[in-house]
Parts: structure tokens; sequence; C-alpha cells
């Protein structure tokens, strides 16, 4: 059922047994998971069913450290979320993400890859992306052209599906309009989350309407579905019984704002021309249900051994120029809105052309996808401006460490020793990582629109914002579904592991309300 | 190889000395491009510009001489390949305008470089 909040009665109070905030990736594979269950579920959305300029301006926020893209453009706001633009990549993290790596501090998840395997399989198919397989064997098998480039065991190739993108707004509408058991709430912007008088439950949420209407939600269950960035906005905001916010009593919130490293990285020169197809821009594999494609990564034991992050590099024809252009540079406002309305339109939906075999060539540029590391310092905090739902707007502090850039480097010159190695080709690396004590970052590095940490997952409330089950530390009731709960980044699209995350924390909330 | 890429010059009459090697007696001294980069690069103004480069970071170096004892000779390109290959393998690898290098390779850049000066 689907109910426009701005058409309640004021002071109306919406009750049921799991409220979700938030109707993006996150929030509508939670909702999916419960219908036709028992439980009566709310899900509120801050915008409405489509894109309205006056919903999106309450992203509006400042940008401070390093530059970024308008946080008023860098999500959407509308039942479907930042679906609505995304690209589509995913793959799952890697089994270094999860381990402890003592040069990586703050890097620890309190669960291990195996614990996600089963839910990964699972969002593969809200996100209509082919089999779980993400190892290049497989790929390789479904097409005698895509091979990996043969270097030694210090690389290997991580491959990543591309959904058609899956449009939530699109694809999950009617499942969501329709079942009986979840109310669909637009317009309605949580602005305080209410707390018991011992702040150990939340007893509700006050939602706010642009038209100036107040209402309350109470449930059992919350589920904050909003994206890293405005979950820590919400709980900072949330300050009336506690002066930090709720959930914030270690002064975690909004911490460790990650985003992952893209940046052009070097040249390649090959000796002989190569086609790559393993390698190309998201092919259509013959026989594969959806396209695939490879990135280079450093083994876990290499990065071990050189104490660095974990990264992969793509490949596409030709050199880096003079005139380089950052994602943020290219990918402005104007050109996401334009896959926006593009899709509003009824472009065809997975049927993108399908690229041709890639002509052979000896040059290529790579570029870096890599993790940050986790940085206290890098962070989301409350702006002194309002909206004009009263909410304090959003301030962003995105800020990188030493280990980020060295990481690069490192992995370029170890790359380069290994295609040397093995008579491949040799690597150039960038200018800007020339200089092994230059520690500035070059005018077009890019995050990718991927929002992770601010409350991120560890085992003691002193050193992480959710528990191993997503819940707030100390907070009996109250759940964190998405990326803001990343421990660390990795290297892939945050997008895959987030919604395996909420399907995680579904069953979780299942067990504890059966 | 091409003949016109192939330099050659020779210290007459004269022994070349530089400190910590062994005196070299006078005999021909020759340079090829590295074949490897050659071919990757496609010009032989890139070799001699990653040699300046090179030399530049290792002035300790720039004597043909020391130069020659220190590395196998780029025209013997089996001895070559795999002096290049060892070098890859165990790390051996210098960074030269960007580019991953090996030791070995760098050193015949820097060769090529000398030599091209000293006859023109």
């Amino acid at each position: 059922m689907h109910i426009d909040s701005s058409e309640l009665e004021s002071s109306s109070i919406v009750e049921g047994d799991i409220c979700i905030i938030g109707a993006g990736a996150a929030g509508i594979s939670m909702a999916l998971e419960w219908i036709g269950s028992r439980r009566k579920v709310i899900l509120l959305e801050a915008g409405g069913m489509s894109w309205e300029a006056e919903s999106q301006e309450q992203y509006r926020g400042d940008v401070v450290g390093q530059p970024y893209f308008p946080l008023s453009a860098a999500r959407l706001r509308y039942f479907g979320g930042t679906t609505g633009h995304w690209a589509g990549f995913c793959a799952p993290l890697d089994e270094i993400d999860f381990e402890d790596r003592d040069w990586v501090p703050g890097s620890t998840w309190p669960i291990e890859l195996s614990d996600l395997h089963p839910f990964y399989a699972r969002a593969n198919k809200v996100l209509e992306l082919g089999p779980y397989e993400y190892g290049a064997d497989y790929w390789e098998a479904q097409d005698p052209d895509v091979r990996r480039l043969p270097l030694g065991e210090n690389f290997w190739t991580k491959m990543w599906q591309f959904s058609p993108p899956t449009r939530f707004n699109l694809v999950y509408k009617d499942a969501i309009v329709k079942a009986r058991n979840i109310q669909l709430y637009t317009h309605a912007t949580v602005c305080d989350i209410q707390a018991n008088e011992n702040l150990t439950a939340i007893d509700g949420l006050l939602i706010r309407t642009l038209e100036g209407a107040e209402h309350h939600v109470r449930a059992e269950h919350f589920v904050m579905a909003c994206g890293a960035i405005q979950n820590a906005r919400l709980l900072l905001a949330s300050n009336r019984q506690a002066a930090n916010g709720i959930g914030n009593d270690h002064d975690l919130v909004g911490r460790h704002f990650m985003e992952h490293i893209e940046v052009p990285g070097a040249n390649l020169v090959f000796e002989k021309p190569q086609s790559l197809k393993m390698y190309a821009a998201a092919p259509r594999v013959a026989g594969a249900l959806t396209p695939a494609r490879g990135e280079l990564a450093l083994s876990g034991e290499m990065e071990r051994r050189n104490r660095i992050l974990h990264g992969t590099a793509s490949m596409e024809p030709g050199r880096w120029g003079e005139d380089i252009k950052s994602t943020f540079q290219n990918f402005t406002p104007e050109v996401l809105d334009q896959w926006r309305l593009e899709e509003e339109r009824g472009h065809p939906r997975g049927e993108r052309p399908p690229p041709s075999q890639p002509a052979p060539g000896r040059e290529f540029r790579l570029k870096t996808r890599q993790e940050q590391a986790p940085n206290p310092d890098s962070r989301v905090t409350l702006s002194d401006e309002r909206d004009e739902l009263g909410m304090p707007r959003t301030k962003l502090d995105w800020r990188l460490t030493e280990l980020d850039k060295r990481s690069i480097r490192r992995f370029y010159e170890l790359l380069g020793q290994e295609l040397g190695r093995t008579g491949l080709g040799r690597v150039q690396l960038a200018d800007w990582l020339i200089d092994d004590d230059d520690m500035n970052w070059p005018s077009f590095l890019s995050g990718a629109w991927h929002h992770m940490g601010t409350t991120k997952m560890h085992d003691d409330p002193r050193q992480g914002v959710v528990d191993a089950d997503c819940k707030v530390h100390g907070i009996d009731n109250l759940h964190v579904a998405g990326s803001a709960t990343f421990a660390s980044a990795g290297a892939p699209n945050p997008t895959l592991t987030l919604v395996a995350l909420t399907l995680r924390l579904s069953d979780h909330i299942k067990a504890l309300v059966s | 190889m091409k003949r016109r890429q192939f330099l050659q010059t020779s210290v007459a009459g004269g022994v070349l000395a530089f400190p910590g090697t062994a005196l070299l007696t006078a005999r021909s001294i020759s340079a090829s491009p590295p074949e490897g980069l050659q071919r990757l690069f496609g010009n032989i103004d890139q070799i001699r510009k990653l040699g300046d480069a090179y030399l530049s970071a290792n002035p300790d170096e720039r004597d043909i001489g020391a130069l020659q004892a220190l590395t196998v000779p780029a025209e013997d390109l089996r001895l070559a390949a795999d002096a290049i290959g060892t070098d890859f393998a165990s790390g051996n690898v210098v960074q030269i305008d960007g580019w991953i290098l090996s030791r070995t390779e760098a050193r015949h850049c820097a060769l090529y470089s000398l030599l091209g000066s000293e006859i023109s």
C-alpha cells in the first residue's frame, strides 16, 4: 500500500511491527523480504515516487576536505534511491577485506566473508545478476576469447558482473505497493529519533512533510536504510535526549566515512598487441546471463607483505593524456540527471548494445579502484545551516591518508615488475605517483559516489557504532542496513555487499520477532 | 637491429678507470639500444631520454667503463634477456620517468645515451 504523507491528517500516528527508514537499495531489499509475512512493515521514503527538485534540495550540504561531488546530486531522494542512476557494477568483497590487518587500523570486521556467501547469492538475484560466480575460471569457460593475462601467482583477475542496472523504482514498485502488509509512506522525512528514558530502545520517530505537517511512527524494530551520509546525519541530529546524538556515546557516528579511490594510475605498453576481452568494459560474454569483466588485483599475500590496501586496476585502450578529468568532472550532475531521465522515458532495460570484440592494441591506461583506509578524521558532521524541515544540513569532510597513496604507487610498481618478469610489457606510473615523498593528490582524484562507514560495524562499542548483527550498540531495537556498516571498503562497488548485508539483517530481525 | 641504430666508439690507446672497479684495458666499446625497450617504444629518443634520466639519478654510474662493467652487453640478446628477467624476478628494478624497468635495461639505456653523446 502506498500512502502520500502529505495527504495525512496532521499529527497522525503510524504504527507497525518493523519500520524501515529509506526506500533505496537497502530499504527496498529488506521490505521485499517481508512481503507476505504476518508482520506489518512501514517503509518511509523522504522523497516521492519520482524525482522532485524540492525534495532533492534537502540533500544539499557542505563539502570540506577533499573536493567532492555536490551532495545534492551524489544521492537520489525518491523511491528507489540512488539506484535511479547507478551504473550496475557488482562484485563481492574478498577474503583479505575481512582479515585483521594491523597495518590498516580500524578495518576489522566482526564477521567473515563466508558469513556473507549465502546472502551474496540472494543479493545477486535482487540485483538481476547472473549466477553467483565471480571466479575468472567460470567466465573463461563461457567464451574461448575471454582469457586472463598470464601473470604469476602474485596477481589475479577479480571479476565484476553488471546489473542491467536494476532501477528499484521501476522493478520493485509494484511488488511493494501491492503488498498488503507493507505500508509505503512517501514524502515522510524522519527528522528525529525518539528513544526511551534510558536510551536503551527507540520509542518512535518524528516525521515531517514539506507542507509543514508532523507525524509520529511507532514500531517494535527500526531499521535505518538512508545511506551512509543520511544515516549519520539523522543520528547526529537526534540530539534532544543525547547531546552527541543517538548511538553516539563514543563519538563514532559519522566518522570513518569511506569512498573508493578512483584515479588514473599508470600506462601499460604490451610487447605484443592484446585484445583483452576479459578486461574490456562490460563485454557481453557469450552464454552468460550478464556482462562481466575483470580487473587486475594483487594477491592477499603480496598485500600483506607490502602492508598496503586492497585495490584493483581496470584496463582501457589508449594512454592517459594531458587533459585528465576526474569521474566527478566527467559525470556532472547534469550527466547523471540524463541517465535518470532516460530510464524514466522508457530506455530499454538491459538492452545496451553489446560491445564488439575489442581491437587488439599495445597501449592501455590503468585506472585504480581502491579502498581507502578507515580514517576517523574522514567524517560526516552537521552544518550550522538547516534545511526547510528544520534538519541541520550535512557537512562532509572526506580525508585520505599517506597509506592510501602509497598503496596505489606500490601496486603499480609491483605490476610493472610482474609484467617485466613475464615479458608481457612495461608499466609507466602516472606523474602524480612518481615522487615517493609527494603525498599530494591530483586534481583528477575521484570517489565513485560510494558512501561507506559512518556507523561502522565492530563488536566493541568503542570501535564501532553497530555490532555484527547491524544493531546499534546499546539500543535494543535500532539497526542499520547498508554500506554505512562497512568496517572496510574493499575494492568493489558496494551495492552487492550492502544488499547482502541487508538480507542478512532481515533474517536476523525475523528470528528476533518469531 | 638496424645498423644505424648501433652506436660504436672506441677509446684509443688508453685505459678506463673508475672507483671501485678493476681497470679495463682499451678495447672497442659498443652499445646497442636495449632490444626489448626499442621494440616497446619504437623510437630511440625515448631510450636516450631514459638513459639520461637514469644517469641523473645515478651520477656515480656516468662512466662508460663503469656501466660496461656493471652489466651484460645489450647486443648479446640472450644474455641480456636473462639478466633482465633475473632483475624483474628478484625485484632489482628502477623507476625512471615513471617506467618500471630492470636495472640492466636501465643501464643499457644509460650506456646507449653516453655513447651517443661521445660520438655526436
